[in-house]
């Protein structure tokens, strides 16, 4: 073990010698934490405005009463009248039908229609469906606490006429403080769907940590592996075993102080609030050290096995990127795996980012012990055997 | 007394290629033992088996008794390979590198720093080691290169053309190195395709081609196997055949090599002499523009046992 540990010791200095390997290490990973919670900084829809652009084809004082409602209940609201609809884009509209205000007082069923584009965010669509049915719920309640009994339906399609006074009631009636409100609200310190920099502060953590070790690490033991250090490690009393465990050692230490240098950044953005971000890694700081170790297991395994297949350096270098970026995405780094589709989800659990976020979002968003984290944990142990064990198999040594 | 190594009817078999076909010799203690070949002799193929980076396909290394396959970190130790292609980290100094090779073999502290400092004086780059290696000559790499494999003080050095491609002040530098190792008592397998190196440094050596050793001995002795005869050049306006039959009438008279235009033939000490023979040849009416007389050399034995030129 003293001798793997000489080795690996000696790898990383050989790292750090490498300046770019300083620079993708240290400077790119945080630039890019910071730029994504900045651009993510948002918090999600419970603390914002929902846009939502309504079509009055109507143009009743119910319809214009509604459209109040909607005011205050937490939508930025843009009105057209139907001539202006089909003319202007949206991201979400409500279309008011023609007639509202004359069907509703007739005590006839009317149907108001929602549609989402497909450039809208579904985090939003949903806060604005919950919404759009809690100024639903209110309106209906102070329709009915207003009392009029429906017209004579034998009568001959008079149009109802509502008395100033009788207006005025409903509207105060609007006004007014509901008898029963529901509040909603989520468990755990985070969001069901994490988002700002709850997602991208672990997401880029985990993406540079596969990143930096599978890019600097594959392209250094290419070039070892062509430059000939390698088998003439293999001419002096170190066997194979050791060699390669060194190099396994090696990749999992920088994996690990990648993962420092970002759990620190991280640290340091929330704890400044730098450009208004809020972010903290919560009490188990141990705990997330320790959860990804075998993430920095798998990495280094996984790097073991690009080395191994790599012939030239400069495949190390563009084909890592590759790897990196696609392990990325479909681990959920860059974005909440709720919003990819389904397929996708299923195919994320084959990626070890996936678990990984699974133990960050375990214990920072959630607050989990590391109880909660003991199958990503497991199954990240499992990548790590099986791609250092086929990395082994590759990797040639001598000659 | 056992030889410091003892290789025994090595093959290796790369599919349909065989580059080393059933090599065998010995090497005692203090001897620098050359290995004289072409481009893809076998040379480099042979010395990854004896220092156990490959495995024969058949046949057997000793080094001081040890058997590489049963006890590969015993002969390892013994061992110090100094690669064909330069093998160092380009991102260290010349320091390090050294320090990093003498710390696997477990050296440290003190021994390990005054090894360095001597090795890097012996090879000349004590003024430029704490430069990252990068910087340094191809020339100045190489004497790194070689510094390398010598940091643990081994037994038995194997160094795989140690000089390719340097000038010649910095190729002498290198062979004096090497004479200095074998003269401290350590054992030297020495490869190389340069004849006046083998000629220069080896006790014995192997002339090797296409995985065999064609022959064997001291520099002395290979060239008695020329025959004591002198070399005879001749270059002129003549087809080859008639060369050839001009050169079949004169007993005594060998041909080694005859193309259009040149031709290259030995006169046996016991055959006509050199003037008898080329008064033969000028009897046959062929036209000559050029005639050399020669004592034959390591490049003309070469020659003569594989019919072709040692270097490309
Ligand atoms: N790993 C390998 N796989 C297949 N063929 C190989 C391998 N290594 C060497 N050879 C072949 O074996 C033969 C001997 O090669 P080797 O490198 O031993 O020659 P060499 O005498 O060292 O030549 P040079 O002077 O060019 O270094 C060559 O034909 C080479 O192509
Ligand atoms: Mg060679």
């Amino acid at each position: 073990m003293r001798r793997i540990l000489h080795l690996a010791l000696h790898d990383s200095r050989l790292f750090l010698a490498r300046r770019e390997n300083f620079f993708f290490m240290f400077i790119m990973p945080t630039m890019f934490m910071l730029f994504f919670s900045v651009v993510l900084r948002g918090g999600g829809p419970t603390d914002v405005k929902v846009f939502l652009q309504v079509v009055d084809a109507d143009d009743g004082f119910l319809s214009r009463a509604f459209i109040d409602q909607l005011e205050t209940g937490q939508f930025e609201v843009t009105v057209l009248d139907a001539a202006a609809a089909d003319t202007t884009a949206y991201l979400r509209r409500l279309v008011i039908p023609a007639g509202f205000t004359d069907d509703v007082l007739a005590h006839r069923e009317v149907k108001l229609t929602l549609t989402k584009s497909a450039g809208s965010d579904l985090q939003y669509d949903a806060a604005a469906e919950v919404r759009l049915r809690q100024v639903q719920a209110r309106f209906l309640g102070a329709l009915v606490r207003w009392g009029r009994t429906a017209p004579d339906s034998s009568a001959p399609a008079a149009v109802p006429v509502v008395a100033p006074a009788d207006r005025d009631r409903l509207l105060a009636l609007l006004a007014a403080q509901p008898v029963v409100t529901v509040d909603q609200e989520f468990a755990g310190t985070g969001r069901p769907v994490p988002s700002g920099a709850g997602q991208s502060v672990p997401g880029m953590l985990t993406m540079f940590m596969v990143m930096t070790v599978a890019i600097g690490g594959a392209e250094s033991l290419t070039r070892e592996k062509l430059g000939g250090t390698l088998s003439r490690l293999a001419t002096t009393t170190f066997s194979r075993g050791e060699i390669l465990g060194g190099k396994l050692l090696h990749l999992g230490l920088v994996a690990m102080v990648q993962a420092m240098v970002l759990m620190a950044a991280g640290q340091a953005i929330g704890h400044w609030h730098l450009f208004g971000i809020d972010f903290s890694w919560g009490p188990h700081f141990g705990f997330i050290v320790l959860g990804l170790v075998p993430y920095a297991f798998a990495v280094a395994g996984l790097t073991l096995l690009l080395g191994g297949l790599f012939r030239t350096t400069q495949q190390a270098e563009s084909l890592g990127w590759l790897v990196g970026m696609v392990l990325a995405a479909m681990g959920g780094c860059w974005w909440p795996l709720e919003i990819m589709p389904h397929g996708a989800q299923v195919a994320a659990a084959f990626f070890p980012t996936y678990w990984a976020m699974k133990v960050l979002h375990g214990v920072v968003t959630f607050g989990h012990g590391l109880d909660a984290v003991g199958l990503p944990m497991i199954v990240l142990t499992i990548f790590g055997i099986v791609f250092a064990w086929l990395g082994a198999r590759t990797m040639k040594v001598s000659g | 007394m056992t030889p410091v190594l003892e290789v025994r009817d090595l093959h290796k078999v790369f599919g349909d290629l065989t580059a080393v076909d059933g090599i065998s010799f010995s090497v005692n203690e203090g001897e620098i033992y050359g290995f004289l070949g072409p481009n893809g002799a076998g040379k480099t193929t042979s010395i990854s088996m004896i220092c156990g980076l490959l495995p024969p396909t058949e046949g057997e290394v000793l080094v001081m008794g040890l058997s590489i396959a049963e006890d590969p970190r015993g002969v390892k130790r013994l061992l110090g390979v100094v690669p064909q292609e330069v093998a160092v980290y380009e991102e260290l100094s010349a320091r390090m590198n050294l320090e990093f090779w003498g710390g696997i073999y477990g050296l440290k502290g003190k021994a390990l720093r005054e090894r360095v400092n001597g090795l890097l004086a012996q090879v000349g780059l004590d003024d430029r080691a704490a430069e990252p290696v990068k910087n340094f000559s191809g020339g100045m790499k190489r004497r790194l290169n070689l510094a390398m494999g010598l940091v643990h003080d081994p037994q038995l050095i194997l160094l795989d053309e140690p000089t390719v491609g340097i000038d010649p002040q910095a190729r002498h530098k290198i062979l004096d190195i090497v004479k200095q190792i074998a003269a401290d008592g350590r054992t030297v397998l020495y490869t190389t395709h340069y004849l006046e190196e083998a000629e220069d440094l080896c006790d014995r050596l192997a002339i090797i081609d296409h995985g065999s050793i064609l022959a064997e001995g001291t520099v002395a002795e290979l060239k008695a196997k020329l025959g004591e005869g002198s070399l005879l050049t001749v270059q002129g306006g003549f087809k080859a055949p008639e060369l050839a039959a001009a050169a079949g009438a004169v007993a005594g008279l060998q041909p080694v090599e005859i193309i259009d235009g040149r031709g290259m033939l030995v006169v046996g000490r016991d055959g006509p002499g050199v003037s008898n023979a080329l008064s033969g040849l000028f009897q046959a009416g062929l036209a000559f523009d050029d005639i050399t007389i020669k004592e034959p050399n390591l490049e003309d034995l070469f020659l003569n046992l594989t019919g072709r030129e040692l270097r490309d």
